[in-house]
């Protein structure tokens, strides 16, 4: 190879690098994507009868969390319904009571364990961060490579007769507690 | 005295607009093109267009990597202090053209314009465009100058749309932050670089900025780190005063900085700098037309270490370099090191220690006369501040927590200052946290209090203000200014989408600077005393998913009084009529369609007594466009309900001010990956 061509070839690879760079890594803000996650969850799961009712039953997805994760929960839920239920987003705080909800969003904070374990046994699908998988959670969040992952406790959702589509448990790290 | 934004209590940034940003947007292009070749491009395509995350799937979510992964958040209204936060978004949002017209937004901070560059900017009184009661720090670095305590606002700028938020805490914060932080403090936080990775361009023109350009570029270097630059230049139009006359003001600015970060396993690594040079159009002493001249660099480097000793450790170093002169009034040139050394720990299972040390060295060279008629004896000066504080944050109960704390300070002015603080913070119910301060702080003596003085040239000097001469007004024996402060205040959450901030205020003020009139252009001493009350309420109200409001009132009150010696009888007249006593504002963003967003400023801002300037009420509207995801245009009106006013600055038969004239301005922002 001479080396105009080695030049130009170097050149091209540099420009190809360069033009490469931008598609690698897709980024977003962190509240934003689990806001999304939460959204494709409430798709996956089936809650007992008693809890919907009806064909318009609302299902209430109630959130103790940092407030631009509660912002992005209600940008991304308002106007959507699954199926014949409409979506309603809620923020709660410790203490509240969230007999009503049917997802309760746990944000990182000292007391989840407190409000995880006051949704036992009502139906509820939790949803948490906690730095390791808890007996009253059903989904628990971790991030892995900057990308974010999650785990299903399958004792726990067995437990809120939670029904959970087999593509949810194909993604998630499934423990059972 | 520069710390790092770790050591202010934590707390969430707050309401964060539910308007899916550009960088949204700009990510699902990014993810559209990265997801491309292997899933359902017409979902990805979709979901860009319309901005809306959940028409993602699952396993595409799962491909997304996260900007940022914050470790540890606590609940929006546990802050044991006055405190209140603008977002990046809402800075952008209400189309603030600087740091001066962003903090015009956050209750209880007061901004006049007093000329078409310069501002006053107070927090709980004492307002003036040389205020010296206030902490400002960007990223942790303390930006006031120790020649007169305070910030020259028309040099100190960032690109806006790097900023992430600015936390304005008032009242007293100097058991943290140290000395001049006696009545509040402004922390100006930038993005880390591996939020801004892209490019983005923005421009504007408009009647009273006459044109602006800046943008930045931002990428990742390695697996863990990244960088970005940017740089803008402006244009600011000359105003004109009470009788349409020009009011020589008016400025160029430019800058370029940077800012990189890594994030490691256990480390954390910040490097920024920034230089920038502008030219202001100002009178020599004699009323002759000039320019003066700014201009000024920056290098931070900061280190966080976790799991270290049970905690973390953060050191920060960084050194400044400015250099300001006005031809024939004053010139300075500053150099100024920075290091302070913290480490924050859980002790037990009661406390949280924070605890540290920091060193600041700052040296200046002045101009001195017959060149300059305002200069400082002596003209060169090296002044060093060393400090070490200390602060527990007991958890008493599960809902109370009290929070002891100190700093001890050594200048070389007035020696040994300590200045200590207690709070506690009370959940009384999941919707209600009341909290309560006592702190004592202290200003310091600088350059100005000590060393100014006036020249005046001969052989008539400038007749009649004074004859020939030079004329020290400063006190090298002058102490520090003290204020004990007890504060409180209440947060509720009144219903789902409502809640209200109540913050009340007593300060006691002695020992404040006086000028007595025994000599000719006067003495300074400390022979003023005093007190100041107030409040601050704060209502936010998310009326719709997309329209919320937030209304504002704060009432001041401040009463100073000359010690039984004191031959001033100007001075404290002027501190109780700096500031309004009523000020109201309300503040709405709306976005009535997915692509347009609409947002209003009202303010009213009660009459000056000290400077004859009437109460005004102004309106601030901005409609903004989004035809396509990384693309906005924007109509913004400024200060649309007069012709114009004055804001701030006498207006005698030998000072005229400026005042504000009504502007509009167009802007167009640009964002690709």
């Amino acid at each position: 190879m001479n080396p105009r061509t080695l030049l130009r070839n170097g050149l091209l690879v540099l420009l190809l690098a360069g033009a490469a760079m931008p598609l690698r890594a897709a980024e977003l803000p962190e509240y934003k994507l689990k806001a999304a996650f939460v959204f494709n969850f409430v798709r996956f799961t089936s809650w007992p009868p008693e809890r919907l009712p009806d064909d318009g039953s609302t299902i209430e997805i109630c959130a103790a969390a940092e407030t631009e994760f509660v912002n992005a929960l209600r940008e991304a839920v308002t106007g959507k319904s699954i199926g014949t239920h409409p979506l309603r987003v809620r923020e709660v705080a410790p203490g509240d009571d969230t007999g009503s909800c049917h997802v309760v969003y746990v944000g990182n904070r000292s007391d989840a364990g407190r409000i995880l374990a006051a949704t036992a046994g009502r139906g509820i699908l939790t949803v948490h961060n906690g730095d390791s998988a808890s007996r009253d959670g059903v989904v628990r969040f971790f991030i892995d490579d900057r990308r974010i992952r999650f785990e299903i406790n399958a004792g726990a959702a067995t437990r809120e007769s939670l029904q959970l589509s087999s593509k949810l448990l194909s993604l998630a790290n499934v423990v059972s507690l | 005295m520069n710390q790092t934004e770790d050591r202010r209590p934590r707390h969430p940034r707050r309401h964060r607009t539910s308007v899916l940003s550009a960088t949204l947007a700009l990510g699902l292009t990014a993810a559209a093109q990265a997801a491309a070749a292997g899933t359902e491009l017409a979902a990805l395509e979709q979901a860009a267009v319309s901005q809306d995350l959940t028409l993602l799937s699952l396993e595409d979510l799962m491909r997304i990597e996260v900007t940022s992964v914050s470790k540890r958040s606590e609940p929006l209204m546990d802050a044991a202090a006055a405190i209140s936060v603008l977002t990046g978004e809402e800075i952008r949002r209400a189309g603030a053209r600087n740091l001066a017209e962003a903090l015009r937004l956050i209750p209880g901070v007061n901004v006049a314009a007093s000329s078409a560059q310069s501002y006053a900017i107070g927090i709980r009184g004492f307002n003036s465009t040389s205020s010296d009661k206030l902490e400002v720090l960007v990223d942790g670095r303390s930006v006031y100058t120790p020649l007169f305590s305070g910030v020259f606002w028309d040099a100190l700028d960032t690109y806006l749309p790097d900023i992430d938020r600015i936390e304005v805490i008032r009242g007293p914060g100097a058991a943290l932050w140290g000395a001049n932080a006696v009545n509040g403090v402004i922390n100006i936080v930038t993005k880390p670089a591996d939020e801004t990775l892209g490019t983005r361009l923005d421009a504007a023109a408009g009647t009273q900025e006459l044109g602006y350009i800046g943008g930045r570029s931002g990428s990742r270097v390695g697996e863990r780190g990244a960088l970005r630059l940017y740089g803008q230049a402006r244009e600011i139009d000359r105003s004109e005063r009470a009788d349409g006359s020009d009011a020589q003001d008016g400025m160029r600015f430019r800058q370029f900085g940077f800012r990189g970060d890594y994030k490691g396993e256990r480390d954390g690594l910040t490097l920024s700098g920034d230089f920038h040079d502008g030219s202001i159009r100002s009178v020599t002493i004699q009323q002759q037309p000039a320019t003066s001249d700014l201009l000024g660099a920056h290098l931070l480097a900061n280190w966080t270490r976790n799991d270290i000793a049970g905690g973390r450790l953060s050191t920060q170093m960084s050194y400044a370099h400015s250099d300001r002169r006005q031809p024939t009034v004053f010139a300075e040139v500053r150099d100024t090191l920075d290091i302070d050394v913290q480490h924050d720990r859980v002790w037990g299972e009661r406390h949280h220690l924070t605890y540290g040390l920091s060193y600041r060295d700052s040296q200046d060279r002045t101009g001195a006369f017959p060149d300059y008629v305002i200069f400082f004896a002596p003209a060169e000066r090296r002044l060093q501040t060393y400090g070490v504080f200390a602060q527990d944050q007991i958890a008493l109960a599960e809902a109370l927590t009290l929070t002891l704390g100190s700093k001890f300070e050594y200048n070389d002015f007035t020696g040994f200052e300590f200045q200590p603080n207690v709070r506690a913070g009370w959940r009384l119910s999941p919707r209600l946290f009341t909290w309560a301060a006592i702190s004592r702080a202290v200003r310091t003596p600088n350059r100005l209090d000590s060393d100014i003085a006036i020249y005046c040239p001969p052989p008539d000097g400038f007749p009649p203000v004074c004859g020939p001469g030079a004329f020290r007004i400063g006190n090298p024996d002058l102490e520090s200014e003290k204020v004990h402060s007890l504060d409180w205040g209440l947060r509720a959450g009144l219903s789902e989408h409502m809640t209200v901030d109540l913050a009340l205020f007593y300060n006691r003020y002695t020992e404040l600077r006086s000028t007595e009139t025994d000599r000719p252009f006067g003495r300074f001493a400390n022979e003023l005393d005093g007190h100041g009350y107030g409040s601050e309420l704060i209502f936010n109200w998310q009326l719709l998913d997309t329209l919320r409001l937030q209304a504002s009132y704060a009432f001041l009150e401040l009463d100073i009084d000359a010690s039984g010696r004191s031959t001033d009888t100007t001075t404290p007249a002027t501190w109780e009529g700096s500031d309004p006593h009523h000020r109201a504002r309300l503040r709405a963003t709306w976005q009535p369609l997915p692509a347009w967003s609409l947002d209003g400023f009202l303010r009213y801002v009660g009459r000056l007594d000290a400077y004859d300037v009437p109460a005004y009420t102004e309106l601030n509207l901005r409609a903004a466009w989004r035809p396509r995801p990384e693309l906005e245009f924007a109509l913004a009106g400024s200060d649309l309900l007069d012709d114009r006013h004055p804001e701030f600055g006498r207006n005698t038969a030998t000072s005229f001010r400026s005042e504000v004239e009504r502007a509009v301005r167009l802007t167009v922002g640009w964002e690709w990956r």
